[in-house]
């Protein structure tokens, strides 16, 4: 008991703090989430599944979770296309230009995700710096209307997110033995070979735990969609904001919030799974 | 032996392009935020630093601002103080349920700021603490302690005990050995835990939008209540001096402990 | 480029292997100078020398991961400076093994195949029969991970013989491994060679390895060679003082020519006078040396001159003495015959054949 003591008390603090703070309210955001709301006189004290259901019948919902995953896969993807191979070039860099590169893709993550969305604002709206230049040069004469669509939305989050990979696709380059590379060359692949054979099998870990990290913060973003998108092309982060702020449904808010947790945790839970089973083997 | 560029013409375009996409609207923030115009506009007839001096005219940014700078720090630093004996008791001890406090100390990092924001609003509420600083500094602990752990846990499991041990053997008391050695070997990773936190604290939006009240409102919320309502050369000027406040940690921090460890948390 | 003529020339040359007046610069730093080294078929050479000596930077260079910045390297006679190292046809194997991990041991074996395009019957056939020749059939479908060192290190090699290359290359191959198996893998190492017959370059900073193995060592030094010849050879004669250094301890006294005569000179170190085989202009200050196992120790007044011993280790085989004397500190190693020898404190006599004392070129 006595060698068992220390650690306990060691984690107390930080215990009870992580029980009053993430276990009550998650618990009881699951329970408000089978109240039910009436306009006139708030939230009522019963329980059922009826909001759970709201979300499933209605085609209003669905659009919303199909744009909001739509768009995770879109991001992923892109991210994985552009980011894995700046990682690799990366790698192969002088090392001053690389802790430059480094510094430049990186340094943005501590900026807050509400400056850099404010960057695409100032890019693409209708007065945005794109429009002045291609009227100012004379391609168009009226604004590209690029603002509130879906794809200013996934380049933006491209953009937000894309670092992520970059760095988990590196971390994994870091442990590539450079010498490998050498070896498939003077066994007579081409460098197109030796990537495809020898580089790409060895990054695909990182590459898959890039997307992973990309897709659920993809799936639960709030400020890019909300600015980017306005108030019709709604996803998941947006619709729970608006339950909760607006409308002031918050049984229903609450129920699309366990919804989008729910589905961020099954998806990286299985996900893992996937991966661990299909690289325990062979990697270290 | 010394290594060289070993990319290709194709490979440099690609990753200027790539630089380019990431810099542009950092760089265009930056741009607008010199206009001389009253309208969103590139700065084509002189810089001017008219819409800086108007921040100092809109008190609600400039309050955010040092609101959003308090809470970080009391957040980081409970955050912190909260991490190093956890990281303690998971570095030094075997004991039934250390992977799942673990796990559960890092599972904020799962849960969508969004799903946060809803739980601790309802919470908050009920406690009465809504929009007060003890309330906001609980949610922001929970949410950047991931971050604070995962740095001070790594320089805490990476550190040489034997240094330790051989302070006991040269006759350094319990007391003195954890002053004296430990703290100094897993200060670089404190610090860094630290430093993460602060910023994953300030510059957090989606969450604090939920708690945040008129009276406690933090710059991210304050912004984007400014630009759902309009987007003009002002808020480009605060964000261009939170580019600017960024750009000179980024680089210290660089300097101390290398970006990519940091954020990798290695 | 050399002009026509000359190049024409340079066909003419029987050896296998040639490098040309060969340097390496990196911006300002000069990792190979004006290197040159002709190698014939079939042999066995080592590249030795301490880190940074610009022995990597040479086996690159021949593999063609680095090009020149001078010179020209030809094997078999056709120029290969400017070729690419997947058009080289050399097998190397590398010091982190760089097996890829990714695949299991027969694909990593069958993989040179696999780029030749050779039928997968016959990949099959060869990987097996090379598998054999290394001794890890049973190990074929394993994944790296799976194995121990020494393992890795005949996957290795099996991977860059398969392809039946025209020239080997091996990057401080035993450095990894422990150093009991590093003695059993360098007799297997040559013996496979032997039996492939395979022209092969050694790179590595273990002069016992290199003495072992080769059939000529190519002692490198600050980018330049110092001393190319046989094992034994070089030992003996190791010309200057960083090639007797490097392969073995040197007892290296300053002395000066008092006297020459009939292929030997009279040095005198420190008012002792030694007689040695050589030539030298006299009055001229030399190095001269004489390695521990070359010389004895007998009872006081009966060798050259005398010394004292001050300290006295036992090795098991040898034992090793620091004696004091005029030509100040020096080293000695002696049999273990079984016999009690001089112990520390008394004063003995040292003495040496003539013949086992060199003198050094001044570098």
């Amino acid at each position: 008991m006595n060698r068992l003591l220390p650690p306990y008390l060691l984690n107390g603090p930080a215990l009870i703090i992580f029980v009053v703070m993430l276990v009550v309210p998650m618990v009881m955001t699951f329970i408000l989430s089978f109240n039910s709301f009436d306009f006139y006189g708030g939230i009522k004290p019963d329980y059922g599944w009826h909001n759970y259901l709201e979300v499933v019948q209605d085609s209003y919902f669905h659009e919303i979770f199909l744009r909001t995953y739509g768009i995770a896969i879109a991001v992923t993807f892109l991210c994985a296309l552009i980011g894995a191979p700046e990682a690799y070039i990366l790698s192969r860099m002088s090392k001053t230009w690389r802790s430059l590169c480094l510094l430049a893709i990186l340094g943005p993550l501590l900026i807050s995700v509400i400056v850099r969305t404010l960057g695409w604002a100032l890019l693409i709206g209708n007065n945005g710096v794109v429009n002045e230049i291609l009227i100012g040069i004379g391609i168009i004469e009226t604004p590209l209307k690029m603002m509130f669509t879906t794809g200013s939305v996934i380049v933006a989050l491209v953009h937000v997110l894309v670092p992520f990979m970059v760095l988990s696709v590196w971390t994994t380059l870091q442990k590539l033995d450079p010498q490998v590379e050498n070896a498939a060359l003077s066994l007579g692949a081409s460098h197109f070979t030796t990537l495809r054979r020898v580089v790409l099998p060895q990054v695909m870990p990182g590459v898959l735990a890039g997307s992973l990290i990309v897709f659920a913060l993809t799936a639960s973003a709030f400020a890019t969609p909300s600015i980017l998108g306005g108030r019709r092309l709604k996803v998941v982060a947006t619709t729970a904001y608006d339950e909760y702020l607006n409308t002031l449904n918050w049984p229903l808010g609450a129920s699309i919030a366990v919804i989008l947790l729910i589905a961020n945790v099954v998806v990286v839970m299985s996900y893992n799974r996937y991966v661990e089973k299909k690289y325990a083997a062979v990697f270290d | 032996m010394k290594r060289y560029d070993k990319n290709g013409p194709l490979a440099l375009v690609f990753n200027f392009v790539f630089l380019l996409f990431i810099l542009a609207p950092l760089v265009v923030v930056c741009l607008v935020a010199f206009t001389d115009k009253g309208y969103l506009s590139l700065p084509r007839d002189g810089l001017s630093v008219r819409w800086f001096v108007a921040i100092l005219d809109h008190p609600e940014f400039v309050d955010a601002f040092w609101y959003s700078i308090y809470l970080a720090l009391g957040s980081a630093t409970v955050a912190v103080a909260l991490a190093i004996p956890a990281a303690m008791a998971t570095a030094r001890y075997k004991f039934p349920g250390r992977g799942l406090i673990m796990a559960f100390f890092m599972s904020p990092l799962m849960i969508p700021h969004v799903v946060l924001g809803v739980a601790f609003l309802s919470y908050l509420s009920s406690l009465g603490w809504s929009g007060t600083y003890i309330g906001l500094v609980a949610c922001h602990v929970v949410l950047i302690m991931p971050y604070a752990l995962r740095l001070v846990l790594a320089s805490v499991t990476g550190m040489d005990r034997s240094a330790e041990l051989a302070a006991k053997s040269l006759g350094a008391s319990k007391w003195t050995t954890f002053r004296r050695v430990t703290i100094p070997l897993i200060l670089p990773g404190v610090t860094g835990g630290w430093v993460l936190a602060f910023i994953t604290s300030f510059d957090e939006l989606t969450m604090t939008l939920f708690i945040a009240s008129p009276s406690s409102t933090t710059l991210p919320v304050r912004m984007y209540q400014h630009i759902t309502e309009t987007i003009d050369p002002l808020i480009a000027s605060v964000s261009a001096v939170i580019i600017f406040i960024t750009m000179i940690m980024m680089i210290i921090l660089d300097r101390i402990f290398g970006l990519d460890k940091l954020l990798v948390g290695k | 480029m050399p002009p026509f003529f000359l190049k024409l020339n340079l066909v003419n040359q029987m050896s296998f292997l040639s490098l040309k007046n060969i340097s390496k610069r990196f911006g300002d730093f000069v990792a190979v100078e004006d290197f040159n080294l002709e190698v014939d078929k079939g042999e066995f050479i080592s590249l030795l020398g301490p880190s940074g000596c610009g022995k990597t930077t040479t086996l690159n260079m021949i593999a063609g991961f680095e090009e020149p910045t001078t010179g020209a390297i030809q094997i078999d006679g056709r120029d290969m400076t400017h070729v690419s190292p997947n058009a080289r046809d050399i097998g190397i194997v590398f010091q982190s093994y760089a097996l890829f991990p990714h695949m299991t041991v027969a694909e990593n074996v069958g993989f040179g195949l696999e780029m030749r395009k050779v039928g997968k019957q016959e990949r099959r056939e060869r990987v097996m029969e090379t598998l054999e020749l290394v001794g890890l059939t049973e190990f074929a479908e394993r994944v790296p991970k799976a194995l121990s060192g020494g393992q890795r290190q005949r996957v290795a090699l099996a991977r860059a013989i398969v392809i039946r290359p025209q020239l080997l290359l091996l990057d401080e191959p035993l450095s990894a491994l422990d150093a009991k198996i590093r003695e059993s893998m360098q007799v297997e190492l040559r013996n496979i060679q032997r039996t492939v017959g395979i022209t092969t370059i050694l790179v590595t900073h273990d002069q016992a390895e290199a003495m072992a193995m080769s059939d000529r060592i190519a002692v490198m030094n600050m980018g330049r060679m110092a001393r190319l010849g046989e094992p034994f050879e070089i030992y003996e004669k190791p010309g200057d003082s960083f090639t007797s250094n490097f392969l073995g301890s040197t007892n290296i006294f300053d002395g000066e020519v008092q006297d020459e005569l009939e292929g030997q000179v009279l040095v005198n170190c420190s008012d002792i006078g030694l007689h040695i085989p050589g030539s030298a202009a006299k009055g001229a200050r030399v190095s001269v040396a004489i390695r521990p196992e070359k010389v004895g120790l007998v009872q006081a007044g009966k060798g050259i001159f005398n010394a004292k011993v001050r300290t006295r280790i036992f090795l098991g085989t040898c034992w090793a003495y620091q004696v004091e004397s005029d030509l100040g500190s020096f080293n000695v190693t002696l049999q273990n015959t079984g016999h009690s020898v001089a112990g520390e404190g008394e004063t003995v006599g040292v003495t040496w054949h003539d013949d086992a004392v060199r003198i050094l070129a001044e570098r």
